[in-house]
């Protein structure tokens, strides 16, 4: 009997055999929320976000063994500006283990449904527009403020998810709950560095490409920005050499933008 | 900052890290041409274009940057992946360095010998390379439907340029490395119509010039291939 509850102990303690729940989750912090503050810029901007969509989709669990576990039922579009956590998804009776495999993407899908308090019309106009990410707000200095729109149709995988504090993945216990959080960074869009860890946020230049004045910083207008314009010391590209002018730039910041589990990362390649 | 990497990663090697043996490899730079094109349409027929540099350095990590490449099946080839943070390429442990000065005449097509790099075997991911203080000179004439501009240019970057792409296992019986330093990306950004109030040497203020010191900065202006076995 002894030996029996010793094996039993072992069992229990190890979780081998158990099974747990997921809670998949999404939120996009203060940053999204509520706004950016002047200290977090190098040139005193705040920014303020009221809307925030993102295509939410192929979450999977694996572990380096091969084992795969049950991915996302769907896309999803969520509004990361609504005060969140928002729960995207459920995971039930999941083998009590590490799943140190965890990948998803943000990208455009035609099928995707919406999450949380996320307006019917947005999610139709995200999904017939092929965007995978729309954001709005506005960058304000000093009483002046900028509006802007902006909608992309970039397609990125986020794959092998790590995060500093509870490493690779996430450890599903046995009877208990566990949470991955797939965190959404605001502030990505405004740095002004594709590679460099000296990268600022700021907002200046894009603020200035409102060329006719009308208070809208709109795509063309980024567009129209060449980088070759800009000072030397900002807005370097590392050897992205096809990002030729502001919208690149943003668009290419847009693929930064998924985290996990709060400041976790992925491995980010485009689709 | 010379060796002390490359010191830090034997010490590391040493005391039961990674097993690595000590290898050493010539490293050679070469140019491509003296005629390029840029983006916005201009012929630059190049007189001079002499890269003065000082050290390259190797190292375990992978260049950071995703980007959209077509077609797909060449994604898996060139596409880098990256931490989804600007900021987060990691050079991690230094494997290899050589540091020593070089006036490489870019207009040549033979690659020039610059020297050997002393390092480890094991699998590298990039590179940095430092330039001197005349950094790029450069000079020739920009052409574009009628119009010629004769210019002359020099940019020396900031800092070492980083995450050069190098991805490579290192083993013990290597046969070199060529950093080639490809001109055709470096002018790509120049538009020789906003050249500012100068083209020779070129506004330091101009857009042309801009364009031509991002050129410099731009870690895929240089192409490192490793000689096959």
């Amino acid at each position: 009997m002894k030996r029996l509850l010793a094996v039993l102990a072992v069992v229990a303690l190890s979780g081998c055999g158990g099974v747990g729940e997921l809670s998949l989750t999404t939120w996009g912090e203060e940053y999204i929320e509520q706004e950016i503050p002047a200290t977090e810029f190098e040139d005193g901007f705040t920014v303020r976000y009221t809307k925030f969509l993102v295509v939410i989709k192929d979450f999977t669990l694996a572990t380096k063994t091969g084992m795969k576990g049950p991915s996302q039922t769907g896309p999803l579009v969520v509004d990361v500006n609504k005060l969140g956590p928002i729960e995207l998804q459920s995971f039930k009776n999941l083998d009590a283990i590490k799943w140190d495999r965890v990948s998803y993407g943000i990208g455009p899908s035609a099928s995707a449904t919406g999450s949380g308090a996320v307006a019917a019309a947005d999610v139709d106009a995200m999904k017939s527009g092929g965007h995978s990410l729309w954001v709005e707000g506005s960058v304000s200095k000093m009483g002046v403020s900028k509006t802007f729109s902006w909608k992309f149709d970039i397609d990125t995988a986020y794959t092998e998810c790590t995060n500093p504090d509870f490493g690779e993945g996430v450890t599903v216990p046995t009877g208990g709950k566990a949470e991955v959080q797939l965190t959404i960074h605001g502030d990505h869009l405004w740095y002004d560095d594709l590679q460099s860890p000296d990268a600022k946020v700021r907002g200046t230049a894009i603020s200035a490409a409102d060329a006719n004045n009308d208070g809208v910083i709109t795509q063309d207008e980024l567009k129209a920005v060449q980088l070759t314009s800009l000072p030397l010391g900002q807005y370097g590209t590392g050897g992205a050499s096809s990002v030729k002018n502001l919208d690149d730039f943003v668009r290419a910041l847009g693929r930064t933008v998924g985290h996990f589990r709060g400041e976790g990362e992925c491995v980010t390649t485009a689709k | 900052m010379k060796s002390s990497l490359l010191a830090i990663a034997l010490v590391f090697t040493a005391c039961g890290g990674t097993e690595r043996s000590r290898v050493s490899y010539p490293v050679t730079v070469s140019g491509g041409g003296a005629m390029v094109t840029t983006d916005s349409g201009w012929t630059v027929t190049l007189t001079r274009a002499t890269a003065h540099l000082d050290a390259v350095r190797f190292f375990e990590g992978k260049v950071v940057l995703a980007k959209n490449v077509k077609p797909q099946w060449w994604r898996s080839l060139l596409v880098s992946t990256a931490y989804a943070h600007p900021g987060h390429y990691v050079p991690g442990e230094a494997l290899g360095e050589f540091v020593g000065p070089l006036d490489a005449d870019l207009l040549t097509t033979t690659p020039l010998a610059w020297g050997t790099a002393d390092g480890l075997t094991g699998e590298q991911g990039s590179l940095q390379l430092t330039f001197a203080t005349a950094g790029l000179e450069v000079a020739g004439t920009a052409t574009k439907d009628t119009l010629s501009v004769p210019f002359t240019a020099s940019f020396t970057p900031a800092y070492a340029i980083e995450g050069v792409r190098s991805e490579h296992v290192v083993g013990k019986n290597e046969l070199g490395v060529d950093v080639r330093i490809d001109l055709t990306h470096i002018f790509s950004r120049v538009d020789f119509a906003q050249v500012g109030s100068s083209a020779s040497p070129l506004d330091p203020m101009s857009p042309a010039f801009n364009g031509f010191g991002r050129g410099v900065i731009d870690s895929s202006a240089y192409v490192v291939t490793w000689k096959e076995n």
